[in-house]
C-alpha cells in the first residue's frame, strides 16, 4: 500500500517536472535544425547602455533586459522546415497559445505570432517563419514583457 | 410459640439485639403461622428480609444477555468507526498529496515562466550578442511587414477622419 503511495506521489511529480519543460525543446535535437540558445545570464552580460544597443535611437537593451530566456531555431533544408512548423504549430495549437499576428508576405513566407499572457503582461512570445523556398525559423521569447516593449523595440531595428 | 415471646424477640430485634438462631426463629414464625393481624406488618418485613423464595423473572437471563449484547455492540460500532478511519486514512494522505502537489504546481506554473534545462549555446557574451541582435533583427522585419498595412491603413483612417472633419467644419 506504501509502496503504491510513493508510486503515485513520484508519477505525480514526473508530470510535474515534465509539464515545465519548453515545449520548444524537443526542436533542438531535429536533425538539420540549427537551434541556438541564450539564457538570462548571458543576457544580463551584455551592456546595458553601450551605444550599439541603441537602435534608431530606442534602447533595445530595455526589451532584453525584461527577458529570461531566448531561443532561435532555424533550418535551409525545405522538408525538414515543412516539419519543424507543422510540429511547431501542433504544439501551439496543443498549448492554448494566441495568435498574436499572420504575415503573408509577397515572397511567399508565412509568418505566425503566437502569445502566452496579456498584451500587459507577456510571458511568451513565438514567431514562426514558414519560408516556403529559403530558410524556415522559430522564435521564441520567454519573459514579462508588454505588447509596447515589442512595438518600441521594432521600430528601433525598422529605423535603422 | 407465644405470641408474647415472638413480641419480646421482635423488640430485640428491631433493637438489634437478636442472635442468628432467634432470627431463624422468628422469620420461621411468620412463614408458617397465620401470623395475628397486630403482627401483618412485622410479618412483610421478615418475608422481604428473610424469604429466600424470591420469585426469578422468567426472563431474567435473556434480559441479562441482551444487556451485555448491548455493551458489546457499542464497543463494536466504535472499533468499526476507528476501522473505517484507518482504512481512510491512507486515501486522506493521497488526497493531501495530490492536492498539495497540484497547488504547488498551480502556483510555480502561474508565477514564473517555465524554468528550461537547457544549456547556453554560446559561452561568450560577444557571439550571444551577435546573435540576439540578429534575431531582434529578423523578428523585427517580419513584425514590421505584419504592422505597416496597419500603419497605411491607419494613415488612410486618418486622412478620411480629416476629410469627414473639414467638411463638417466648413458647412457650418
Amino acid at each position: 500500500m506504501r509502496k503504491l503511495l510513493i508510486a503515485i506521489l513520484f508519477v505525480v511529480c514526473a508530470a510535474n517536472i515534465s509539464a515545465q519543460k519548453n515545449p520548444f525543446e524537443q526542436f533542438t535535437e531535429m536533425d538539420g535544425v540549427t537551434s541556438v540558445y541564450i539564457s538570462k545570464n548571458m543576457l544580463s552580460l551584455f551592456p546595458k547602455n553601450a551605444k550599439n544597443m541603441n537602435y534608431g535611437g530606442i534602447d533595445v537593451g530595455n526589451f532584453l533586459h525584461k527577458l529570461s530566456s531566448i531561443l532561435i531555431l532555424t533550418t535551409e533544408d525545405k522538408n525538414i522546415g515543412k516539419r519543424m512548423v507543422s510540429l511547431a504549430n501542433n504544439q501551439v495549437k496543443a498549448d492554448n497559445y494566441e495568435l498574436l499576428m499572420r504575415v503573408k508576405s509577397d515572397d511567399d513566407d508565412n509568418v505566425n505570432f503566437f502569445m502566452k499572457g496579456k498584451p500587459e503582461s507577456i510571458r511568451e512570445l513565438i514567431m514562426i517563419v514558414d519560408g516556403s523556398d529559403d530558410e524556415s525559423v522559430i522564435l521564441q521569447f520567454l519573459g514579462d514583457f508588454t505588447l509596447q516593449d515589442i512595438q518600441k523595440m521594432t521600430e528601433g531595428f525598422g529605423k535603422d | 410459640m407465644q405470641i408474647e415471646e415472638i413480641h419480646k424477640l421482635l423488640d430485640r430485634f428491631y433493637k438489634g439485639e437478636t442472635s442468628l438462631d432467634e432470627e431463624k426463629r422468628l422469620s420461621d414464625f411468620f412463614r408458617q403461622e397465620v401470623v395475628p393481624k397486630s403482627l401483618e406488618e412485622d410479618r412483610r418485613v421478615f418475608l422481604s428480609l428473610y424469604d429466600q423464595n424470591v420469585p426469578i423473572p422468567s426472563d431474567l437471563e435473556q434480559r441479562i444477555s441482551a444487556l451485555i449484547d448491548s455493551f458489546d455492540d457499542d464497543r463494536e460500532m466504535k472499533s468499526e468507526r476507528t476501522g473505517m478511519r484507518r482504512l481512510l486514512s491512507p486515501f486522506l494522505v493521497v488526497a493531501a498529496s495530490v492536492l498539495l502537489v497540484f497547488g504547488i504546481r498551480f502556483f510555480v506554473q502561474s508565477d514564473s515562466p517555465k524554468p528550461t534545462l537547457m544549456a547556453d549555446t554560446y559561452q561568450n557574451p560577444d557571439d550571444a550578442y551577435r546573435a540576439t541582435m540578429h534575431a531582434l533583427q529578423l523578428f523585427s522585419d517580419n513584425f514590421e511587414k505584419g504592422m505597416q498595412p496597419i500603419e497605411k491603413a491607419a494613415v488612410h483612417v486618418e486622412k478620411t477622419q480629416k476629410i469627414i472633419h473639414q467638411t463638417i467644419y466648413t458647412k457650418q
